[in-house]
Order: structure tokens, then C-alpha cells, then sequence
């Protein structure tokens, strides 16, 4: 097994340094047609989209378009993938925290009735998706 | 081309043989199977690779630029905005 961090994820997205989007290129093709098992971390997935938020801007549908890709590349292990897939699914794009979602519903689906936190965004989420 | 196909017990579907043959999809070959707004998508895993890397251009203004310093520069700054505000 072998893990995938953050610059990978970029390099390979963005293209913009030729050599090792090439170098991250074959390692997903060599992932994708069996030949190499990858795993990567919630933390690197975070740090791809915090990086895109701040790269791109906060309402650039491009963030969404990639963190929605990245749970495509079904041949990466990626921890509570069926978490990440429903936050970005449930996310309020225009007012888009990922890590809001991603604590609402993990907090939900942990069975808990309450949350503490002094994140008013947070709680509207938690409220939200309990109702 | 559209045909009817059925699904078994065990959830498995048999390609009809015109549209295996059109796909060019062989035995063994990894695909990738998604669901976009209830529509099932089976595609070579291969292309999919291929068709996502490099999809998206980096803003000119970051062209050049050490990637490192672009992640701790894009973390600062979206946190900073983040809790900027008093919460409650």
C-alpha cells in the first residue's frame, strides 16, 4: 500500500508542473489498472480542498468539481469516504464549509442527539440535516 | 443503442454483446462503475485517468509559483477567514 498526499492530488489535477503531473499520472494509472494499491488520509483530502478554496475562491464550482473527483478515484482507499461523499453532497454550495458538513454528519451518523460547539455555522448544519 | 438487460441475485448485469463489442471494453479489463442523477456510467478505469488529469488550470496568478508556499499560503488564509468572526 501506498499513500497519496495532497501535492499528488494537485500535481495531477492542476498540471502545472509538467513532471510531476506526469510522475502522479502514472501512479494513478498504474493504481487504477491494479498494479499499485493506494490509500490516502481525511487530512489530505481537506488539505486538497482548502488549498482549492483558497486558490480558486470560495464560490468557484471548480473546488466541488475536484473534491467530487478525487471520491470518484474509487482505486484510492480514502477513510469514511461514504461520509466525505454525503458532506459534498449535502454541502450549501454557496456557503460551503466542507468541514462543517463533514462534523454534522459524522456527529450524526455516531448516533449523538447533541453538539457543542460555538460555530453557529455548525450547529445550523448539525439542526439541519437532524431534522 | 439501447437494450434490455436484466440484474441477478448476486447484482450482476451481462453487457449485451453488441455493446460490449462497440465499447471495445475486454475481459478482466478494471472499469470504473458511478451513478450520475440515477443514470449508471461504466467506463475503462484507464480513461478516466486520463480524462481527468490536468483537467483544471491553475489561476495565472499562482503559474510558477512553489506549490508548498501556495498550500501554507491558501491554509492561513482560509482559516484566518474562517474563525475571523467571534462564532456566537
Amino acid at each position: 500500500m501506498i499513500f497519496v498526499d495532497t501535492i499528488y492530488f494537485l500535481r495531477f489535477f492542476l498540471k502545472d508542473n509538467q513532471k510531476q503531473f506526469q510522475t502522479a499520472k502514472k501512479l494513478f494509472q498504474q493504481a487504477v489498472t491494479g498494479q499499485l494499491k493506494l490509500f490516502t488520509s481525511i487530512i489530505v483530502f481537506f488539505e486538497v480542498y482548502w488549498v482549492l478554496k483558497g486558490v480558486f475562491g470560495d464560490k468557484d464550482p471548480k473546488v466541488f468539481s475536484i473534491l467530487s473527483l478525487i471520491l470518484q478515484m474509487s482505486f484510492i482507499q480514502i477513510p469514511q469516504r461514504d461520509i466525505l461523499q454525503q458532506s459534498l453532497k449535502n454541502i450549501d454550495f454557496y456557503n460551503f464549509d466542507m468541514e462543517d458538513a463533514y462534523n454534522a454528519i459524522y456527529a450524526l451518523k455516531n448516533k449523538t442527539t447533541k453538539i457543542k460547539t460555538f460555530d453557529k455555522k455548525l450547529l445550523k448544519k448539525f439542526n439541519h440535516y437532524q431534522s | 443503442m439501447t437494450y434490455y438487460a436484466t440484474i441477478t441475485s448476486k447484482r450482476q448485469l451481462t453487457i449485451p454483446t453488441a455493446i460490449y463489442k462497440q465499447s471495445g471494453l475486454t475481459k478482466s479489463q478494471k472499469v470504473i462503475v458511478s451513478i450520475d442523477n440515477g443514470i449508471i456510467k461504466i467506463q475503462p478505469a484507464l480513461d478516466f485517468v486520463n480524462q481527468i488529469a490536468g483537467s483544471f488550470q491553475l489561476p495565472p496568478k499562482y503559474k510558477n509559483k512553489n506549490i508548498s508556499q501556495i498550500i501554507q499560503t491558501a491554509k492561513k488564509s482560509y482559516f484566518k477567514r474562517k474563525f475571523k468572526q467571534p462564532s456566537l
